[in-house]
C-alpha cells in the first residue's frame, strides 16, 4: 500500500517535471491554449511511460512480498531467553498502537513499539514481534522515518538502529551485520534506557525518561494549498515558504471567491525535483546549491499549477485537462532566514559545539567507560558491555538478527529495515531488566549517559527556535485562467516573521490586472454602462498563526486568524464574462482557521470559518465554512532518500 | 597502519606513527568532537581533519557527530596512517534524530 502510494507520488512528481519543463520550452508567441495543448500531449506520453515502469516495479515488489511471506512462514529455531512479558503473560497478543509513548489515562505509560509482548512459544523472533504487537503493521519504522518528530526518541532510536544495521549491511554487502557497539552506541543505549524506564517506576518519573519517552514536533511555514483567489481555497493569507520538491493540496469550499468549487494545486521546486530524480537526494542537493550561486538562485523559485476540478465535469474530478488549469504561478524566495544550514547561523553552531557539544561528549565518554568492557586481544578487541546479562542479551539479539530473511538491497529497503526493527522490538521484551536494575553502576551510568542529552538538546533547540523566527520574504506572480471571463495576472509580496513565542505573522500585499480588458471581448468598452479598468484590484492581508499543543495525539495543530482588505477598482466580471453592476468597492474578510495534521501520513486537514462584508460578485454579507486536505511530499522525500 | 582482521574499527599502527582522520561533511557545518579514553586527546575537529601520533600501547578514540538538521546530512570518514594504509570507514555517519551519533576507534601498536 505504502509502496503504491510512493509510486503514485513518484508519478505525480514526474508529471510535474514534464509540465514545468514543457512550460520552460514553450516559444514566446504561443498562446496559453497552445501551451496547454502541448503540455497535455507531453503529459500523456509521460503517463504511458510511467505506467509501463510502474507495472514492472509492482511486479518486482509482488515477488519480493511473496518471498518475504514465504520466509516468515518457515519456522526458525532461535531460542528465547527468559521470556519476560510486560503485562499479562497469558495474553498472546497485545496491541501496540503506532502512536508514540505517552501517558495513558491511568497514569501509566501507553504501550510502545519497544514494549512488545512476545508469546513465549514463538521461536522466530520476527514472527514473535509481529504477533506480539497485535495490530503492529510492518511499516512502523517507515512511518517513524517519514516524520520522526511525531515519535518519542525511544521509538526513533529503535528505528534508527534498524536503519543503521541495514545501511551497514548494504554498504559492506554483508547480510549478517548486526549491532556494533563501535557505531551504534547512541541508538542502543537510548533504547535500553527507554525500555528500562518503561518498566521501572523509579525511572519512569524521571525527567530523563520524559526526554526519551515523550514526543515533540512541528513546522508550519509552507503554503501548500491554493491562494485566496482560487476556487475552493481555505486560505485568506498566503504563506511564504516553498517546498523543496513538491506539494499538492486539494481543498473544498470557498473563502473570498463567490463561487464554490474544488482546486487541486501542485507546486514544484524544479531544481529540487531534477536533483531528486537524478539521485542526488534532499541532502546533497542543498549542500551543492549553497556553494553554487546559480543553482542557489534557481532553487529559490517554484512553479505552481492549480486545477479547478469542477470544470468540465458534473462531479468534481481531476482529469488534468487544459480547461481545468485555473492558475499558473511562479514564486521566488527573496529572503529565507529559516534554514538552520544557512551561513548566517554558522557561528551559533560553532559556539554550540564548543560548549554543549564538548560537555555532552565528556559526560557520555565517561559513562561509556563504565558501561563498556575493555577491548582485549583475547576477544579480538570486540566491543561489549560490562554487565554480563546485558552482553548475553546482546549476543542473542545479534544471533536473532543474523536470521533475517529479507535481502538488504535498495529495492527491499523498507522491508529489510522493518524486519530488523521487528526483531529488535521483540528482543527488547526479553531484556533482563531485573538483573540490570540490580547493577547500580550500570543504572547510574546509563542514567548519566542519557541525562547528558538534556542541556545539549536545550542548546540545540534555542538555536533552532531562533532560526524559526527568521524572516521570510517571497514574491509571487500568478496567471489566473478563467473559462469565459478575461484572464487575470496577480503580483504579490509575502512577508513572514515570528513575533513572540511561536506565533508567526504573515503579511501580503498584492495587485491584479486584467490580461485583456473585458471591453476587448465585447466591443464598445462599456458593458451595461460599466467601465472596466485594467487594474482589477489591490489588497492587503494580515495573518497570525498560533501553533497548538498536541492534545489529541494527532500532532501539533495550527490555529490562525486572518484579515483582508481588498479594493475592486471597477465592477466585477463574473465567470461567464458578464459584468456585474454596482460591485465596485471594498471587500473586507476575516477568517479563523484550524489545521489538523493526520498523524503518520503527511496529510493535514484545514478547517476554516470566513466572514465577509460582501464577496467580489455579490454585495451581501457572507459567512462560510470550509474544509480541505493538504499533503507535503517534502516530509516523505526527506526520509525516502536522505543522503547521497 | 593496518586494519585488524575481523575486528570492528581496530587499527594496528607502528609506534610513533601519525594517524590522520579526514571528515567530509555533506549538508552540515556543525562539526565533529572527539575524546580519547585517557583524555589526552579532546576537542573539536578543525578543518575537518584530525592528526595524532600513536605513542603508547593503545588509544581508544570516540567521535561525536553533530548536525543542524535531523535528517538529510552525513559525514564521510577516511583514515590514513603516515606509514601507509588508507581506509574509508563505511557507512557514512548520518543523523540519529537530534542526538549525536558516536563512532569509536581503537589504535594499537
Amino acid at each position: 500500500m505504502k509502496k503504491n502510494l510512493f509510486f503514485a507520488a513518484a508519478s505525480i512528481v514526474a508529471l510535474i517535471l514534464v509540465t514545468t519543463m514543457a512550460l520552460a520550452q514553450q516559444p514566446a508567441p504561443q498562446t496559453i491554449d497552445q501551451e496547454i495543448e502541448s503540455l497535455e500531449k507531453r503529459l500523456l506520453e509521460l503517463k504511458q511511460r510511467k505506467r509501463d515502469t510502474l507495472i514492472k516495479q509492482v511486479n518486482a515488489l509482488r515477488g519480493e512480498v511473496e518471498n518475504l511471506e514465504r520466509a516468515r512462514n518457515e519456522p526458525l529455531t532461535v531460542s528465547v531467553e527468559q521470556p519476560r512479558t510486560n503485562a499479562d503473560p497469558g495474553a498472546p497478543t497485545i496491541s501496540s498502537p503506532p502512536s508514540s509513548v505517552g501517558f495513558d489515562a491511568t497514569g501509566g505509560r501507553a504501550p510502545s513499539a519497544g514494549r512488545v509482548n512476545v508469546n513465549p512459544t514463538v521461536s522466530n523472533p520476527a514472527i514473535g514481534a509481529q504477533q506480539g504487537a497485535g495490530n503492529h503493521t510492518d511499516d512502523r519504522c517507515y512511518l517513524i522515518r517519514l516524520d520522526p518528530g511525531r515519535y518519542s526518541r525511544f521509538d526513533q532510536q529503535l528505528c534508527f538502529l534498524a536503519r543503521n544495521i541495514y545501511r551497514k549491511r548494504i554498504t559492506e554487502n554483508d547480510p549478517k551485520k548486526v549491532i556494533d557497539l563501535t557505531e551504534n552506541e547512541t541508538e542502543i543505549l537510548t533504547v535500553l534506557y527507554g525500555q528500562i524506564a518503561l518498566t521501572s517506576d523509579n525511572l519512569a518519573r524521571d525527567e530523563r525518561a520524559k526526554l526519551i519517552l515523550d514526543v515533540e514536533a512541528s513546522r508550519t511555514d509552507k503554503q501548500l494549498g491554493a491562494d485566496d483567489r482560487s476556487s475552493g481555497t481555505t486560505s485568506v493569507a498566503v504563506r511564504g515558504g516553498i517546498p523543496t520538491i513538491l506539494s499538492w493540496a486539494v481543498e473544498n469550499g470557498a473563502a473570498t471567491a463567490s463561487s464554490s468549487g474544488s482546486t487541486l494545486t501542485f507546486r514544484v521546486n524544479p531544481v529540487g525535483l531534477i536533483e531528486a530524480l537524478s539521485g542526488q537526494g534532499y541532502a546533497s542537493s542543498f549542500g551543492n546549491s549553497e556553494n553554487d550561486w546559480f543553482t542557489n538562485f534557481l532553487r529559490r523559485g517554484s512553479i505552481g499549477l492549480s486545477f479547478d476540478v469542477s470544470r468540465g465535469s458534473d462531479i468534481p474530478t481531476f482529469i488534468g485537462s487544459k480547461q481545468q488549469v485555473s492558475a499558473i504561478s511562479y514564486r521566488y524566495e527573496l529572503i529565507n532566514q529559516r534554514d538552520p544550514r544557512r551561513r548566517r547561523y554558522r557561528q551559533l553552531w560553532a559556539n554550540f559545539l564548543e560548549e554543549e557539544g564538548l560537555k555532552l561528549m565528556t559526560e557520555q565518554t565517561g559513562q561509556l567507560r563504565r558501561l563498556l568492557a575493555p577491548r582485549t586481544p583475547e576477544s579480538n578487541f570486540a566491543a561489549g558491555f560490562r554487565n554480563r546479562a546485558l552482553q548475553q542479551w546482546l549476543d542473542r539479539t545479534n544471533e536473532a538478527l543474523k536470521e533475517t530473511t529479507v535481502a538488504p538491497t535498495a529495492l527491499n529497503e523498507n522491508a529489510a529495515i522493518e524486519e530488523i526493527h521487528m526483531i529488535l522490538a521483540s528482543r527488547l521484551s526479553e531484556l533482563p531488566i531485573n538483573e540490570l536494575e540490580q547493577d547500580h553502576d550500570f543504572i547510574d551510568a546509563i542514567n548519566s549517559f542519557v541525562g547528558a542529552y538534556k542541556p545539549y538538546l536545550q542548546g540545540r533547540k534555542e538555536i533552532l527556535d531562533r532560526v524559526a523566527k527568521g524572516a521570510l520574504v517571497t514574491f509571487e506572480f500568478t496567471n489566473y485562467r478563467e473559462v469565459n471571463a478575461p484572464d487575470v495576472s496577480n503580483f504579490r509580496f509575502i512577508a513572514e516573521k515570528a513575533a513572540f513565542g511561536k506565533v508567526n505573522l504573515t503579511a501580503n500585499a498584492s495587485l491584479s490586472i486584467y490580461n485583456k480588458l473585458p471591453k476587448m471581448m465585447t466591443p464598445g468598452g462599456m458593458i451595461n454602462g460599466a467601465e472596466i479598468k485594467r487594474l482589477r484590484d489591490f489588497s492587503f492581508t494580515g495573518q497570525m498563526d498560533v501553533p497548538l499543543r498536541d492534545v489529541m495525539g494527532l500532532g501539533n495543530s495550527n490555529l490562525s486568524f486572518a484579515g483582508k482588505y481588498q479594493r475592486l477598482t471597477s465592477d466585477a466580471v463574473a465567470l461567464d464574462g458578464a459584468v456585474l453592476p454596482n460591485t465596485k468597492g471594498d471587500v473586507a474578510v476575516g477568517q479563523v482557521k484550524l489545521v489538523i495534521p493526520i498523524k503518520d501520513t503527511g496529510f493535514k486537514l484545514p478547517i476554516s470559518i470566513t466572514f465577509a462584508n460582501r464577496t467580489e460578485l455579490v454585495r451581501e454579507k457572507e459567512v462560510r465554512g470550509n474544509f480541505g486536505v493538504t499533503f507535503d511530499l517534502d516530509t516523505l522525500f526527506a526520509r525516502f532518500k536522505p543522503f547521497k | 597502519m593496518e586494519k585488524v582482521v575481523n575486528a570492528s574499527r581496530v587499527f594496528r599502527c607502528l609506534r610513533g606513527e601519525e594517524v590522520t582522520l579526514a571528515f567530509t561533511p555533506h549538508n552540515t557545518n556543525v562539526g565533529v568532537s572527539f575524546e580519547s579514553d585517557d583524555e589526552s586527546l579532546r576537542g573539536t575537529v578543525r578543518d575537518n581533519t584530525l592528526s595524532f601520533k600513536v605513542e603508547g600501547a593503545r588509544i581508544t578514540l570516540r567521535f561525536f557527530f553533530h548536525f543542524e538538521v535531523d535528517s538529510g546530512a552525513s559525514y564521510e570518514i577516511m583514515l590514513k596512517g603516515s606509514q601507509g594504509g588508507n581506509f574509508a570507514d563505511t557507512p557514512s555517519v548520518i543523523p540519529s534524530g537530534d542526538v549525536p551519533p558516536i563512532r569509536e576507534y581503537l589504535f594499537i601498536t
